[in-house]
């Protein structure tokens, strides 16, 4: 998978948010977005899906335009925002309720990936009765779980604890060993250092460049 | 999984609750009884008199039905999942569901104030053509402002405003019309047409359906989720 920026702006009521934005991004690659909170990091990533529309520019996957060419972003993993979940189903309705979107059926599987997260003794747990540090497994889960070529995660390790982190760490490292194309964006030093075999700085939504943490 | 699942059983009893009483204080003022199926069938949906208080009690359901469709339809709208594929695959999914839930939903809610009040006030309803046509045509005006609430909404990002706006536009016409007697047969209003019991809802219809369109145009081109 190659996903190419190409002169991307987006300007939100007289403010520039992403600012002429040019990057390549291989597959089996990680890379990290590096920046203060409002920098532009979130809105790249809302770029790349489509959740907002650009000013001027394109972005393309492997030669197909995302903007005009009603792309199958199916093939994307994101951990954006709250995923849709409902606080009174249990984290394993809750991922089978998202796996069944494309008509696809698997409890073993979704056991599975709820066990490899740190989840598996709380899948019939209520979504609302979860912790933070598990709501975030639960949408890091999400994100991994359909075998996405390209897979987007905005500040995976929020909430958090060590052993966790080091959990997360690791299915990154194993998703890269598949080949995948990895984006993440933190202001954790220590996420985009380990994983990362780029990291962008972002300021003021334009790209200031690599940088070495 | 089933549909089931989705459905919290806490939403259900609220919307149990809100019928009954509902159906409980209309009951109190509905005086009209024994003037034929159809008139009854008209005094439990609509009703107008002197008194705005009272009045006021008939708009209740719509208040509630237009919150509760349009909340659930303005979110969906603000949330795409990738696994839908594309925006335009997701937007044509959730306006086919809009239709035909806002359909069920306010027909469901008809129907139980109807079989809740006749419980109440024993009155056999019989549903014949003429009365069926006027809960169709209820529930069509009413998707009428469902629609243009949606609309609204998604033009300037803000839910609750165009609630707001919309319904007292829309009271405001229909007061107007009532007091200053400035609708006739021949002029066709949507929504403050079910007062006045002229012509079909064709015209309803028609706007609705560029609403939908309408919906649909602009949401390919909006920006969902705000700035950081």
């Amino acid at each position: 998978m190659n996903l190419k920026i190409v002169n991307y702006s987006k300007k939100i009521k007289d403010k520039i948010v992403l600012d002429n934005i040019n990057l390549e991004l291989k597959s089996g690659n990680v890379y990290g977005f590096f920046g203060r909170n409002g920098s532009g990091k979130t809105m790249l990533f809302r770029a790349i899906t489509t959740l907002i529309y650009p000013t001027s520019g394109d972005i393309t996957i492997d030669g197909k335009s995302l903007i005009n060419d009603d792309y199958d972003l199916s093939q994307i993993g994101l951990l954006l925002e709250e995923p849709g979940f409902y606080p009174h189903l249990t984290g394993f309705e809750n991922l089978s309720m998202l796996y069944e979107i494309n008509n696809k059926k698997n409890d073993q599987y979704i056991n599975k990936v709820l066990k490899d997260i740190g989840l598996g003794e709380y899948s019939s747990k209520k979504y609302k009765e979860y912790s933070l540090g598990m709501k975030q497994k639960l949408r890091i889960a999400q994100a991994i779980m359909e075998d996405q070529k390209l897979i987007i995660l905005d500040e995976p390790t929020n909430g958090l604890d060590e052993a966790s982190i080091k959990i997360v760490h690791n299915i990154i490292k194993k998703l890269k060993k598949q080949n995948k194309l990895i984006l993440i964006a933190s202001h954790n030093k220590d996420d985009l250092r380990l994983l990362c075999d780029k990291i962008f700085k972002i300021d003021e939504g334009k790209i200031c460049g690599e940088i070495k943490l | 999984m089933t549909y089931m699942k989705k459905i919290d059983i806490k939403k259900i009893i609220i919307y149990i609750l809100v019928i009954i009483i509902i159906c409980f204080l209309k009951k109190n003022y509905i005086y009209s009884i024994g003037n034929g199926e159809e008139s009854f069938i008209k005094d439990i949906l609509v009703y107008w008199k002197d008194n705005q208080v009272v009045n006021i009690i008939w708009f209740l359901p719509i208040i509630y039905e237009i919150f509760v469709i349009s909340k659930k339809y303005f979110y969906k709208l603000n949330y795409f999942d990738v696994r839908s594929k594309n925006r335009r695959k997701y937007i044509k999914k959730v306006l086919i569901s809009f239709m035909i839930e806002s359909f069920c939903f306010i027909f469901l809610l008809e129907l139980s104030q109807l079989v809740i009040i006749n419980f109440l006030i024993p009155n056999t309803i019989r549903i014949n053509i003429d009365g069926l046509v006027f809960i169709l045509k209820y529930v069509i005006e009413n998707i009428f402002l469902i629609v243009e609430i949606i609309f609204v909404a998604l033009l300037i990002k803000k839910l609750m405003y165009s609630i707001i706006l919309i319904l007292i536009l829309n009271f405001l016409i229909l007061i107007s019309s009532m007091n200053l007697s400035l609708i006739s047969t021949q002029i066709y209003i949507p929504f403050v047409n079910i007062y006045f019991e002229s012509g079909s809802s064709l015209i309803t219809m028609l706007i609705i359906l560029i609403g939908i369109i309408m919906i649909k145009k602009i949401y390919l081109k909006y920006d969902i989720g705000g700035m950081e």
